[in-house]
């Protein structure tokens, strides 16, 4: 019982620690594209329709 | 003997040829005499209505600046009259003289400004200001690439009453620039759905223009997915429906079809579609396309390697956007620049046009 107790804790504090490592590149990723994106969409080019006035 | 009734008369087709504005000399020498009239004949209503008329009119014919200079001065008369529907509307053309000035801060200023009257104020035409206020805010926000907001105005456009037969006529631009978005923030799959449910439930409803772009833009993300044989298939139906197409649009057209073509390598097609569509914008006097043509020419011309060429187009976008004062695409010219000084063998004159699209660190005149 106690050696299940143990693999269950043991089982619980890993998948914590892999689900912050997924959560800290996750965050990193972001900051990147967030930092590319910043760098380089001032301005889009889009071909949209033209602004409306009546 | 020219009566008020002739001036009536005149006022009227006036109204009609500002919507199109074929001949622009014919309308600005009407105007001049219809100014005149009325000012003579203290029709101090009507002079007015015709700066109202004049703003609109040389928004239409692409005029921006001398749009923005009588909107300002019509502006200040209707605000004197407290005719807050006028006021609305003449923000609302400010806004969109901005935007295509490509001035997209002052433009979201005025966008707002008329979406504030009209939410604010119990005015006629509450509705149509009020769609054209956020569809507007909608292009704008698109520009400055917050898709965010441009996704909340959305909403809140599809909250407006479906009923109303000026929404209906919006319905399909909006749903278009909605796909345009999900494309852009690359959710493919979302943008893929929009695009397909515009062609295949309404075709029939949508308007020629609207039509022609929701095909050019499903094309581009056929081009951003590499599925460069779907693309090609989509620009020949955009090419055949050329003819029901406002100017205003069928440039892009060319231009997404040089995207395609030098992705399958053809250059030299690829540069002749370039620079006939160049022409087509430099005739309808957009910046923003004139632009982009241009710089596509040099990346085309850099692609071939053909660096003298490339050059002679930077030069001539490099004068285009200090005339009209546009230093939104600085670092495109620069970086281009760059390239195209390396590729002639001029490194040093290369690596200072690099210097120029960043800060310089150690610089001792901008300490902060």
């Amino acid at each position: 019982m106690k050696k299940i107790k143990e693999k269950v804790i043991t089982l619980m504090v890993l998948t914590l620690v892999v689900a912050n490592i997924g959560f800290f590149k996750l965050n990193i990723t972001n900051r990147i594209n967030e930092d590319k994106g910043i760098a380089r969409a001032i301005f889009v080019v889009s071909h949209d329709p033209k602004p409306v006035i009546h | 003997m020219f009566t008020k009734r002739d001036f009536e008369k005149q006022m009227y087709l006036l109204e009609k040829m500002v919507e199109t504005s074929n001949d622009i000399e014919i309308v600005t020498k009407t105007f001049e005499s219809l100014e005149d009239f009325a000012k003579s004949s203290g029709l101090t209503k009507e002079t007015k209505e015709l700066q109202f008329l004049k703003c609109k009119f040389y928004y239409n014919s692409y005029q921006y600046t001398n749009a923005l200079q009588v909107s300002s001065n019509a502006l200040e008369l209707y605000i004197e009259e407290k005719d807050d529907n006028k006021v609305a509307r003449i923000y609302n053309i400010l806004g969109a003289c901005y935007h295509m000035l490509m001035l997209f801060d002052q433009a979201l200023i005025y966008y707002t400004k008329a979406y504030d009257i009209v939410v604010e104020k119990n005015i006629i035409d509450k509705d149509k200001i009020k769609i054209e206020a956020i569809f507007n805010l909608i292009l704008c926000y698109r520009k400055i690439y917050r898709s965010d907001m441009v996704l909340q105005y959305i909403n809140i456009f599809k909250e407006l009453n479906g009923e109303n037969l000026y929404f209906q006529d919006f319905f399909h631009r909006v749903a278009l620039v909605e796909a345009n978005t999900y494309r852009d923030i690359k959710n493919y799959k979302k943008a893929d759905e929009l695009y397909k449910s515009l062609l295949q439930n309404g075709v029939d409803g949508i308007d020629g223009n609207t039509l022609f772009l929701i095909y050019d833009n499903y094309i581009l993300l056929y081009i951003e997915q590499g599925q460069l044989t779907e693309a090609l298939r989509y620009i020949e139906k955009a090419f055949q429906l050329k003819e029901s197409v406002g100017n205003d649009y069928i440039p892009w057209i060319f231009l997404t079809k040089a995207k395609c073509l030098m992705a399958l390598e053809k250059y030299s097609e690829s540069l002749n579609v370039l620079k006939y569509g160049l022409t087509l914008a430099e005739g309808i006097c957009t910046n923003e396309m004139i632009i982009e043509f241009q710089f596509a020419l040099v990346q085309g011309n850099i692609t071939v390697k053909d660096y003298d060429q490339a050059l002679k187009y930077l030069q001539s976008v490099e004068k285009f956007m200090l005339d009209k004062q546009i230093k939104l695409r600085n670092n495109d010219l620069y970086s281009f620049y760059a390239e195209a000084c390396c590729g002639v063998g001029e490194v040093t004159k290369g690596i200072e046009y690099i210097s120029k699209v960043r800060k310089d660190y150690l610089s001792i005149h901008n300490l902060g």
